[in-house]
């Protein structure tokens, strides 16, 4: 167990950057998940931990311990692989203690260690089979207990559950929570998929194009998205973006937006950044989740929330059975807004609509940074 | 009118549905007479009292007695397990290596592949012409070696019947090794790379993470490539013929050149019939039991 730093990492391959300057510390026993749309560094950045690939620049610690140079297997951390990597040609036991047979671990020690394992994850019955005879969540349990058995620093999956089916995928997400809490290691896990981040991670690095676009807890970069790609990415349906404006409307601020030739006036909170005043006569995007737009309610409904209401002609439903998320066009882009199924109206009807102004956000229309 | 017409649709129709048979029968008569009928002419022609012409008399094993009691046909034989065994671990020891090292990203690796591969486009004719010159001691390497002054030099295994089949080792392991090497490099480029980052920080050094994981887990390469090498040792005849036509004597004769000298210089027919059958027993001992696996695995996927 230990922590882990990135001091100012670089990587370029040729004269392509694919990672600039990336500043990461973690915790000892934090689950640190890397984000992000395919190609934006993340893979790369978890092999620069594992070794497999050399930084151009910056520091990688583990603890105090510096490791740029060190040979992977001296790092003392265990990879999970996408593909499992199982070694073909060797059983599920000799797959597990391959790892402590180079070490120079003696017999009886592997086969505690095995045993250990296999109990851990539940794979005692298949020690004498050859990977080719597993299914893929089997083949996924033998890639982690081969990372376990070594007892390591730190643990790096790369998108481990990215080959299984989607029932599976749930179980196994569950599965990895449940092993993280139980021993409390630390783990480095690389996905695309921003559910897994927001299930499994302690923080989440949110990266695009080899830069670090937010780095914290899954809550806070779910509610205060540092730009509007982080609030594009993460949550599914992802959050609307509406092109307004900020005007002073009699003493408060407010955000305007056209719905249809109408104007439709949302008074901010009274305890709104002062960064807001600023941005009055501006043009800002307005941000807001499909739950922060609902079916019309009161602030009796959801103590400490201020709705604010106004009418849209309803495009399309898509009944989802918990929620109906109700298309609407406002100012000529799709809007989502999640209603409850029994307030849900049909397509081409009008419906009243209510804003939480407690779950917006503000972004910069140039920069798209968060205002 | 109607009736002439819808003839010549049927015809056109029964022609289309057979058209792939028509095509493909008169190469299946040809190989069925040329290759099939002959192997049955010769297997009763070992069974016949032949010498100078084919005669249909029966003569029973008497044929085979008499290949068996022949000193020159022990020699060929001996030669056989000489030249194939050799050229088969050979072979694949240098294909292994080469496709090892191909494998490591190395730059200019197309240029190399082709170069290693190319004496397989070459016919075993030029190769052993070819190597004939080379290792021909007044021509090749030997007079090389003195006229740069090393006047001790001695190689002159082509000439010596002790060492002459060895040379023939020499000029095929040349030749097929390349194509070895391609078959190892394809298996190697299907192995899944994460294998080996895993293996390397499970801290297995490169030897280790070749001879311990991905050589065993491309096995069935083996056998296809040791399947390829073993036809190729056996029916082996034009190689010999040009390197050391037999000789020195017929020191390095193998099954093949002994048959052909048997049947068209020896005027022994039967006894070069004879000869045919035990290769072709030989042949089809290596190659039944793998089409056999081959078409039973075939049958498990499908």
């Amino acid at each position: 167990m230990a922590s882990l730093t990135l001091d100012k990492v670089r990587k370029t391959f040729g004269s392509v950057e694919v990672l600039k300057e990336i500043n990461l510390a973690i915790e000892d026993g934090e689950f640190l998940v890397l984000v992000g749309p395919s190609g934006c560094g993340k893979s790369t950045l978890l092999n620069l931990i594992a070794g497999l690939e050399t930084s151009s620049d910056g520091e990688i610690r583990i603890g105090d311990r510096v490791i740029n140079n060190v040979h992977p297997k001296d790092r003392n951390i265990a990879m999970v692989f996408q593909s499992y990597a199982l070694y073909p040609n060797m059983t599920v036991r000799k797959n597990i203690t391959f790892g402590l047979e180079i070490r120079g671990v003696s017999a009886s020690e592997r086969d505690k260690a095995v045993d250990d394992v296999a109990r851990l994850l539940q794979i005692e019955n298949l020690l004498d089979r050859k990977p080719s005879q597993l299914s893929g969540g089997q083949r996924q349990r033998v890639a982690m207990g081969r990372a376990l058995v070594r007892n390591p620093d730190i643990f790096l999956f790369d998108e481990p559950l990215s080959n299984l089916d989607a029932k599976l995928r749930v179980d196994m997400r569950t599965e990895i929570k449940k092993l993280h809490h139980r021993l409390g290691s630390t783990i480095v896990y690389v996905t695309h998929d921003q559910i897994e981040a927001m299930t499994l991670a302690s923080r989440i690095a949110v990266m695009k194009g080899g830069i670090l676009q937010q780095f914290d807890t899954p809550q806070h970069i779910y509610e205060k998205p540092n730009n509007m790609f982080v609030a594009g990415f993460i949550g599914s349906p992802s959050m609307n973006f509406i092109e307004a404006k900020l005007v002073d409307d009699n003493g408060k601020i407010a955000v305007t937006f056209d719905n249809n030739g109408q104007k439709v006036v949302l008074p901010l909170l009274e305890n709104s950044p002062e960064s807001y005043k600023s941005w009055v006569g501006k043009d800002v995007v307005f941000g807001i989740r499909p739950e922060g737009l609902t079916h019309k309610r009161t602030g009796s409904d959801k103590p400490g929330s201020q709705y604010v209401n106004f009418d849209a002609k309803v495009e399309v439903i898509e009944p989802t059975g918990a929620d109906t998320m109700t298309v609407i066009n406002l100012g000529g882009k799709e809007i989502v807004a999640r209603v409850r199924p029994d307030r849900a109206t049909n397509p081409g009807e009008m419906m009243t609509f209510s804003a939480d102004m407690n779950q917006i956000s503000l972004f910069d229309p140039t920069t798209e940074l968060r205002i | 009118m109607g009736a002439s017409s819808s003839t010549e649709s049927n015809l056109m129709a029964s022609l289309q549905r057979n058209l792939s048979k028509i095509v493909v029968a008169p190469s299946f008569a040809a190989s069925l007479f040329f290759v099939y009928g002959f192997i049955i002419w010769t297997a009763w022609m070992a069974f016949s009292k032949s010498r100078m012409m084919p005669v249909y008399d029966w003569a029973g094993l008497r044929q085979y007695e008499r290949l068996w009691q022949m000193e020159r046909w022990h020699v060929a034989i001996e030669n056989l397990l000489i030249f194939g065994g050799l050229f088969i671990v050979i072979c694949l020891f240098l294909g292994c290596l080469l496709a090892v090292l191909l494998d490591q990203r190395i730059r200019a690796e197309g240029v190399l592949r082709t170069i290693f591969l190319y004496p397989m486009a070459l016919s075993f004719i030029v190769t052993g012409t070819t190597w004939k010159w080379i290792l021909n001691p007044g021509l090749g390497l030997e007079k090389m070696m003195h006229d740069l002054g090393w006047a001790s030099f001695k190689f002159d295994w082509l000439v010596n019947s002790d060492f002459a089949i060895y040379t023939v080792v020499i000029a095929a392991v040349w030749q097929a090794s390349g194509f070895i090497m391609a078959m190892f490099l394809a298996a190697l480029r299907g192995v899944d790379q994460d294998i080996i980052r895993a293996a390397y920080m499970d801290g297995a050094s490169l030897p280790r993470i070749y001879f311990g994981i991905i050589i065993p887990s491309i096995r069935p390469v083996f056998l296809s490539a040791i399947v390829v090498l073993a036809h190729l040792a056996v029916k082996s005849f034009d190689l010999v013929i040009a390197l050391t036509g037999g000789g020195p004597g017929y020191s390095s004769d193998l099954p093949a050149t002994f048959m052909y000298t048997m049947a068209f210089q020896r005027n022994q027919l039967g006894i070069s019939a004879a000869s045919a059958m035990m290769m072709l027993a030989t042949v089809m001992a290596i190659i039944v039991p793998y089409l056999y696996s081959e078409l039973r695995g075939g049958k498990k996927n499908g």
